[in-house]
């Protein structure tokens, strides 16, 4: 793999993981090379999903411009294959600055086939990242999610992410309507402090 | 395991290694899930981080009326020194479960009748999910499989009520790890 940031963890891929309906998909992450998987994955979303992509990634051009990202290292997209290891179902994307004061902060989307939600296989990509973001130093991640994706915003809380910010009308879809976005974040190194506090304090508690 | 007592497990290993809070998830596990009755009780050598310290877990269907483990059904060992310490007092017919690149099995480690033995490789396992701080949950994922006193589903449910807020997918899948490690290289419940 040419790609330096995917250098340190290439090695692990490609995953196989069984889902929640005991169906095994593999997990690994996307080049370039992938564009046409990638395309017909968009196009076969259904339009209510499609209302909701940051980007109109069922356009060929801009779908590449997002690959293009990849090469620069300024960002890594994970992708989860069915079990024929052609079809493309899900994708979930990092992305990073490395300059700026930002560079420390990482941003997360991710798109999945409607019918693949109930599996847990958003969670898997968008946990895959976390910890692919959490071995390239970054501290903190956000995702942005619109006012009506209730499930995913549950889903981040529970992977750790707070609400840290609304921003009022800030998406337009792409049927023309307005959205709140709020700010999920995640504060990693945080997160894992606070394991590493609660076991601590179990074996060593504080004298009386 | 151990007639009306019920089960006795005895945790060990250094401080830092989530000793307790195994324990904790187990008692968790039988006396919330499952509607049992589970006993721990903690104990810790006076040094700082890296000494001894154990769990001492009984699970039982009925009322436990003496807390303290005396000679456990299961004993699972997370450093050489609580192997030492403990390998003892393992009942006969008892399952020994240990940390495999932490603890070796030497001779002259004397087994008691019947005993068997189930080693994981868990540092390793929460090294390859990048957080070295899970091993303590693979291992009662390994528990889980190997030698079963409650259900998986319950051990599972556990885990996520006990772990921090946010930290539950990753220890999930810990878990599962642990669990299924358990499951591929000794069959689950022998």
């Amino acid at each position: 793999m040419k790609f330096g940031m995917y250098q340190g963890f290439m090695g692990q891929y490609p995953d196989r993981r069984v889902l929640n309906n005991d169906v095994e998909v593999i997990i690994r992450p996307l080049i370039p090379e992938d564009e046409d998987k990638l395309l017909s994955f968009y196009r076969s979303l259904p339009p209510e999903t499609r209302l909701r992509l940051r980007q109109d990634n069922t356009n060929r051009k801009i779908l590449q411009r997002f690959l293009e990202e990849i090469p620069l290292g300024r960002m890594v997209t994970m992708g989860a294959f069915a079990p024929d290891e052609e079809t493309l179902v899900g994708e979930c994307s990092l992305r990073i600055m490395h300059h700026g004061w930002a560079r420390h902060v990482g941003e997360l989307k991710y798109s999945l086939e409607p019918k693949w939600s109930p599996t847990g296989l958003g969670g898997i990509l968008i946990m895959e990242l976390v910890e692919v973001a959490s071995s390239q130093g970054l501290d903190k991640l956000v995702y942005q999610v619109l006012d009506d994706q209730v499930r995913l915003k549950k889903m981040l809380q529970e992977m750790g992410f707070v609400q840290e910010a609304i921003l009022r009308d800030h998406a337009t879809d792409l049927s023309g309507k307005k959205h709140d976005v709020y700010i999920m974040s995640n504060y990693m190194a945080e997160l894992w402090r606070k394991m590493e506090d609660m076991i601590m304090y179990q074996e060593f508690p504080p004298l009386p | 395991m151990s007639g009306h007592r019920g089960t006795e497990v005895r945790i060990a290993g250094f401080g830092g290694q989530g000793v307790i809070l195994s324990g904790m998830i187990l008692g968790r596990a039988v006396s919330i899930f499952e509607n049992k009755h589970a006993t721990l009780m903690q104990s810790f050598g006076p040094e700082a981080r890296g000494g001894a310290c154990s769990a001492q877990v009984i699970l039982s269907d009925e009322k436990i009326l003496y807390p303290y483990v005396k000679a456990p059904d299961v004993l699972v060992v997370m450093s050489q020194p609580a192997l030492r310490t403990y390998l003892p007092t393992l009942r006969e017919g008892g399952k020994l479960i240990y940390e495999q690149d932490l603890v070796k099995l030497e001779e002259g480690d004397e087994l008691p009748e019947g005993a068997t033995c189930y080693g994981v490789p868990a540092t390793k396992i929460a090294e390859g999910l990048r957080r070295r701080i899970v091993l303590n949950i693979v291992m009662v994922g390994f528990i889980s499989a190997v030698a079963p006193m409650v259900s998986m589903e319950s051990a599972r449910k556990a885990v996520l009520h006990s772990v921090p807020r946010g930290t539950e997918a990753l220890n999930g899948r810990a878990f599962d790890m642990g669990y299924r490690y358990g499951v591929e290289n000794y069959g689950g419940e022998s």
